[in-house]
């Protein structure tokens, strides 16, 4: 379980590390050539494995909540029927694989990038001069360097297996996740459920095969996810949710335009929760990664200085909310309740506006005025909007019946919270993925009425699938974590499957 | 029993999902993807993505092909939204650029970011070619 645990994280560093390396050499003006920018790759997995040995060991204490008594033959059993479902959804995909993306975006925006950074580099004309026709043009970069890095030395059609690779990284990191609170076999079949997700495996857009960047989001997501449900120590070391958290919040604002408003989000639900040292770099994190994004953009598309500015000033902001909090609560008898919710108010509307500017100065010029304005003349539309997104969201062959999952463990969690109460972190977690919900829907409010159902089917449901596996790991932990004790789970009448599992030997 | 029910619900609703996914594997995840994959086979990179939607458009890419060399620099006009994000991933390293600021270079007639730009025989008539792109599809325009 632990060297489980450990590849999910070491891959997610590993990332985070590279994106972090490969930006700043392009902002500095250096290009990787041949096999230079997959050796950066392995060398930042191999800091990342270095780095994280520390945490690792503090994990080791940590056992799983619930406890198991599957035999062998059980277990063999198990592997067997998962390597038979892994085979019948990997094996078609693969055969798609060698034949290229056969989805719009996923050709002109994700992998002729990636095809135009392995054969030139990235300081050649595409990127660098404006007259050239060059599609998402203003998107961020990581995956396309990615790609173009493996594409450099073993060609493209191997670089496009990084997407199953991604997907098989986040399916082990929900089992290893929820493995921790709930019974092998509850893990084990919430892992193949979500293996089997139609919209990840279908043929459509978003899916492993369609080369979109919203597997490697989804990837972050659940890896924000997981560092949620952080425990609360008092060590000086990072734990192993803190290396999560910087990494996510290093390598969202690189992949998608969106994945900066969801970095934000991390930093927002991490803010009372954390330690203040271990906020305060991740802020500082965010913030960096973010001047590296326009640092690179630069040289393709002129920027203005505030937007550097806007890049660092919600980050800022949220350590200052931060100290606020901690300093009031300090000197709660000098200062009256109400002076310091007010104060706390005033710091979280600046953080608000600063939102805006950031979404808008740094990721998202498209949204400037006539969004505000449309997000005015849309508000009367609300329960139209609602219905469609609802609509979407229970698409059975789309997302099966993960969101009605969903729901019914929130409902559980919400009558009996107290039985939830060894899971650390499952507030922080259902505000996160609430949170990224809303925001989807509001994403809804910033484009044309007469879009509205085009954004629908070919955007709000690729932005779910994203926050599927945040989702799900929140669906899995409500509906089966509920009585779960550190001395093994206790017996639950509902869990009949694993009734009698509770005195086990570990795994 | 209301409350085994809602005890027993996230069973249900697990194994729903799961048989439900399972279920549709052999049409969503094999049938559907290899029948694209054969699609794809058989019509080409271009043919899929440009001919089945602009038959005229895959032609005029095909054509460009033929007729430029592997580093040209193409000029266009039009909509950047369309067909046009297909020509670009279709035509190898040739490169797209916008006329209307080609206009404003010197000697842009001949080359362009240190390419040559594209000219060739169309309908008779020589010169330098303009893709003149729409959401419709894209036409090809012929400068002196």
């Amino acid at each position: 379980m632990r060297s489980q645990r450990s590849i999910f994280v070491t891959a997610l560093v590993g990332l985070a590390l590279y994106g972090l390396s490969r930006h700043a050499l392009l902002v500095g003006g250096v290009d990787a050539t041949a096999s230079w920018g997959l050796g950066l790759l392995a060398l930042a997995v191999l800091v990342a494995a270095l780095v994280g040995k520390h945490a690792w060991t503090e994990g080791r204490e940590a056992a799983p909540l619930a406890a198991t008594s599957a035999s062998r033959l059980q277990v063999f059993r198990a592997i067997l029927a998962c390597a038979l479902v892994a085979a019948a959804v990997l094996i078609p995909i693969g055969v798609a694989l060698l034949h290229g993306p056969r989805e719009w975006d996923g050709r002109v925006a994700w992998e002729l990038r990636a095809t135009q950074l392995a054969v030139s580099g990235f300081f050649q004309p595409f990127f660098l001069d404006i007259g050239v026709y060059a599609p998402a043009r203003e998107y961020p970069l990581l995956q396309p360097l990615l790609v173009g890095d493996v594409a450099r030395v073993w060609g493209i059609v191997a670089a496009r297996f990084t997407a199953p690779l991604f997907f098989l990284l986040l399916v082990l990191g929900l089992f290893v996740t929820v493995r921790r609170v709930v019974t092998l076999r509850v893990a084990a079949l919430a892992a193949l459920a979500y293996f089997v997700l139609p919209g990840w495996i279908g043929p459509g857009a978003g899916s492993l095969d369609s080369g979109y960047g919203d597997l490697l989001v989804a990837l972050l997501l659940l890896a924000a996810g997981v560092a949620c449900l952080r425990k609360a120590t008092e060590s000086g070391r990072p734990t192993l949710e803190d290396l999560l958290f910087w990494s996510v919040l290093v390598t969202l604002p690189m992949v998608k335009p969106e994945g900066l408003v969801y970095a934000y989000l991390v930093l927002a639900v991490a803010l009372r929760s954390t330690r203040r040292w271990v906020f305060v770099v991740g802020a500082g994190l965010c913030a960096a990664s973010c001047l590296l994004v326009l640092g690179v953009r630069s040289w393709s598309l002129p920027l203005r200085s505030s937007a550097y500015v806007a890049a660092c000033l919600l980050p800022a902001c949220l350590v200052a909310v931060r100290y606020a909090l901690d300093g009031v609560a300090r000197k709660e008898q000098r200062f009256g309740r109400p002076l310091r919710w007010t104060g706390i108010a005033v710091l979280v509307c600046l953080a608000c506006g600063a939102l805006w500017w950031s979404v808008v100065g740094v990721s998202m010029e498209v949204l400037g005025e006539a969004s505000l304005a449309r997000l005015g003349s849309h508000i009367a539309h609300v329960p139209m909007t609602a219905l469609g997104a609802a609509s979407v969201a229970l698409d059975l062959r789309k997302f099966g019946l993960a969101w009605v999952c969903l729901g019914l463990g929130v409902v559980l969690w919400r009558l009996a919270p107290q039985r939830y109460r060894e899971i650390t972190g499952l507030r922080e977690l259902g505000l996160f993925v609430a949170g990224g919900l809303l925001l989807a829907f509001a994403s809804l409010f910033l484009v044309p009425e007469t879009e509205l159902h085009h954004e629908l089917v070919s955007r709000f449901d690729r932005l779910l699938l994203q926050w599927s596996a945040p989702a799900w790991l929140l669906a899995v932990l409500t509906s089966f974590g509920a009585d779960c004790r550190a001395d093994g789970c206790a017996a639950r009448p509902a869990d009949g499957l694993s009734r009698g599992a509770s005195v086990g030997r570990r795994s | 029993m209301k409350q085994a029910l809602l005890a027993r619900g996230p069973w249900i609703l697990l194994i729903a999902t799961l048989v439900f996914s399972i279920a549709r594997l052999p049409h969503a995840t094999w049938r559907k993807r290899l029948a694209q994959v054969r699609d794809f086979e058989e019509l080409g990179t271009v043919g899929y993505h440009v001919g089945r939607t602009w038959p005229g458009t895959a032609r005029i890419v095909q054509w460009l092909c033929e007729n430029t060399t592997e580093d040209a620099v193409i000029l266009w006009r039009g909509t950047w939204q369309g067909p046009i994000e297909h020509v670009a991933a279709s035509i190898g390293r040739r490169l797209i650029f916008d006329a209307a600021l080609a206009a404003g270079i010197e000697g842009s007639e001949r080359q362009l970011v240190g390419r040559p730009v594209a000219r060739a025989t169309w309908d008779g008539n020589e010169g330098r070619i303009v893709l003149i792109a729409s959401r419709s599809g894209v036409e090809v325009e012929v400068l002196p």
